[in-house]
């Protein structure tokens, strides 16, 4: 009883917590980052299947310097064609390592989709490419078919082209 | 006083903790931490430094072979996190009079951050002092990547990968630092930058030469992004002096490797390299010699193993032992080369496999004998090395 009681006002300071960071003056102003989820095989395989919207998937890791670049230009590149089409995805594959501060950096917040994979990187290294020896960026280009090219740094500009040529309805 | 402001604070500080463990993504305990570090005493027990469940330091040691082990030692590192993760791993090794020196990468709050962290036992591991930040720039920038080992004259001598002179995007990669300490870890020089452009993300191989001096072989970033390796000697550090372009793949890239090499020293004086890149459209862990000053000689070999990743290579007199892992898509195997002819035959041996999650081979020469400690989830497995 005690506890139910305790659990009901946390419900309530928390609904109230967001409420009134809504009202602060200067939130909600900046474009939300969408919320993390954890990526394994299976949702690999998911984001693989046939699909009407086709997806560039993007491993890196927290220590990847090279990683903010490709994807910020990945985005810019994206959004630039002017559709929705093709959804940009992020996938941490040190997702252990993504303390709070790591999870807020800005180059995550262009992504459609996040993931942090916190399994053993092996087999899914061998999943998306049994060549793939944990370069990153690793970039896969999923094609709405379910097909799929995978380079390790930012794909080059003719491959991209063509990728978003066949993305665009 | 704005009381916009302080009502604000104060709202914050009245909702924090409830907001708080939403926010805290902290180290997960959902992928251990396997990387370990690895080094042999005079005594010829094995010891070995990594991370246990709960992710503190410890240290464990067998006098035969892996059959049984010591007791674990933990040790204080205050309220560090430590990285021990696939090239981050701790570092560890003896000096010659009983000393102990373990380092570890201290990641901090920004990205690509992090302290070297040295931790130093004068009664041969007993007991160890509180850590201590090796380098002299304080910056919150990265400090990563070491590597430590005592060279001929007992001096210990650390490196690391190190961005303080990354100040603008026109500068490739980072550099690499480093500082010599002439009492075991107690004390040392300033530091000192051995090479500029280094690749971020790779561990450094240290070798001793036939003179006792340490060389270092790590990937660099050459001009037009290309990730050859570098050679140097340690003695080199401070003098400005160029590397040697040891390796000649022509692998160009944006991208990071997270993929280092490794470094032996051969019977005639030179060297014996393993590597990782992409040479002539094929992808693979590659095996070449190095003369006495780092340069390229004779043919490059790819391991026989189209999957090898993260090869090591140690020497013992004319005896070569190169190990790596490999995954088939349903297990790891940790493979080794072996060859008494100084490399130039060389035969394969598995040693081992698992289907659980595992660290990289950590490779060391014990007295005369050539050892592999392999860490799964399952366990910590050592493996003898002979043709």
């Amino acid at each position: 009883m005690v506890l139910g009681s305790m659990a009901l006002r946390l419900n309530q300071l928390a609904l109230l917590a967001v409420m009134l960071c809504a009202a602060l003056p200067g939130a909600g102003q900046a474009q939300a980052a969408p919320a993390w989820q954890n990526f394994d095989l299976a949702r690999w395989q998911a984001m693989t299947q046939p699909a009407a919207r086709p997806t560039v998937a993007v491993f890196t890791t927290t220590d990847c310097a090279y990683c903010p670049q490709t994807i910020h230009s990945l985005a810019t590149q994206l959004r630039a064609r002017g559709q929705q089409a093709a959804k940009l995805a992020i996938v941490v594959m040190d997702g252990a390592e993504l303390t709070s501060d790591l999870a807020k950096s800005h180059h995550y917040a262009m992504a459609d989709a996040l993931y942090a994979f916190r399994g053993a990187e092996m087999p899914l290294r061998y999943a998306v490419d049994p060549q793939w020896r944990g370069e990153t960026p690793y970039v896969v280009l999923i094609f709405a078919d379910g097909s799929r090219r995978q380079f390790i740094g930012a794909p080059p500009a003719a491959d991209l082209s063509a990728f978003l040529k066949t993305a665009r309805r | 006083m704005n009381t916009r402001k302080t009502g604000r604070w104060a709202l914050f500080a009245v909702l924090w903790p409830l907001l708080a463990p939403a926010a805290q993504m902290t180290h997960s305990t959902a992928r251990p931490s396997l990387a370990l570090g690895v080094a042999a005493d005079a005594q010829g027990s094995l010891w070995i430094a990594g991370l246990d469940d709960h992710s503190r330091l410890f240290i464990q040691s067998t006098n035969d072979d892996g059959k049984s082990w010591q007791p674990r030692q933990v040790l204080n590192t205050g309220d560090d996190v430590i990285a021990a993760d696939g090239e981050s791993r701790p570092a560890m090794a003896f000096s010659p009079d009983g000393a102990v020196v373990i380092s570890y990468t201290q990641p901090l709050s920004k990205p690509y951050t992090g302290n070297i962290r040295l931790l130093r036992s004068a009664d041969g591991g007993r007991t160890f002092a509180p850590p201590v930040t090796v380098h002299d720039d304080r910056q919150q920038i990265t400090h990563r990547f070491a590597s430590l080992a005592f060279d001929g004259d007992g001096d210990l001598n650390i490196v690391w990968v190190d961005k303080r002179d990354a100040t603008d995007q026109s500068y490739a990669g980072a550099a690499l630092y480093g500082k010599v300490s002439h009492d075991g870890g107690a004390t040392f020089e300033p530091d000192r930058k051995l090479a500029d452009h280094s690749c971020e993300c790779c561990r450094i191989a240290l070798a001793t030469g036939a003179d006792g001096k340490l060389v270092a072989f790590w990937r660099h970033v050459f001009e037009g992004s290309i990730r050859d390796h570098g050679f140097a000697p340690l003695s080199d550090m401070g003098r400005g002096r160029a590397p040697v372009r040891a390796t000649a793949d022509g692998w160009v890239l944006a991208a990071c490797p997270h993929h280092g090499p490794g470094l032996a020293a051969a019977s005639d004086g030179g060297y014996h390299a393993v590597w990782y890149g992409l040479r002539e459209g094929v992808v693979a862990a590659r095996y070449g010699r190095l003369s006495a000053d780092g340069q390229p000689v004779g043919a490059v070999r790819a391991l026989p193993d189209a999957g090898a990743e993260h090869a090591d290579v140690a020497t013992s007199g004319h005896k070569v032992a190169v190990v790596w892992r490999s995954y088939d898509g349903q297990q790891t195997r940790l493979r080794a080369w072996l060859s008494d002819d100084d490399g130039a035959h060389f035969v394969l041996r598995e040693l081992a496999a698992s289907a659980a999650d595992n660290d990289h081979p950590r490779l060391l020469r014990n007295g005369s004998a050539l050892q592999v400690v392999w860490r799964t989830l399952d366990g910590i497995g050592v493996y003898g090395l002979a043709p």
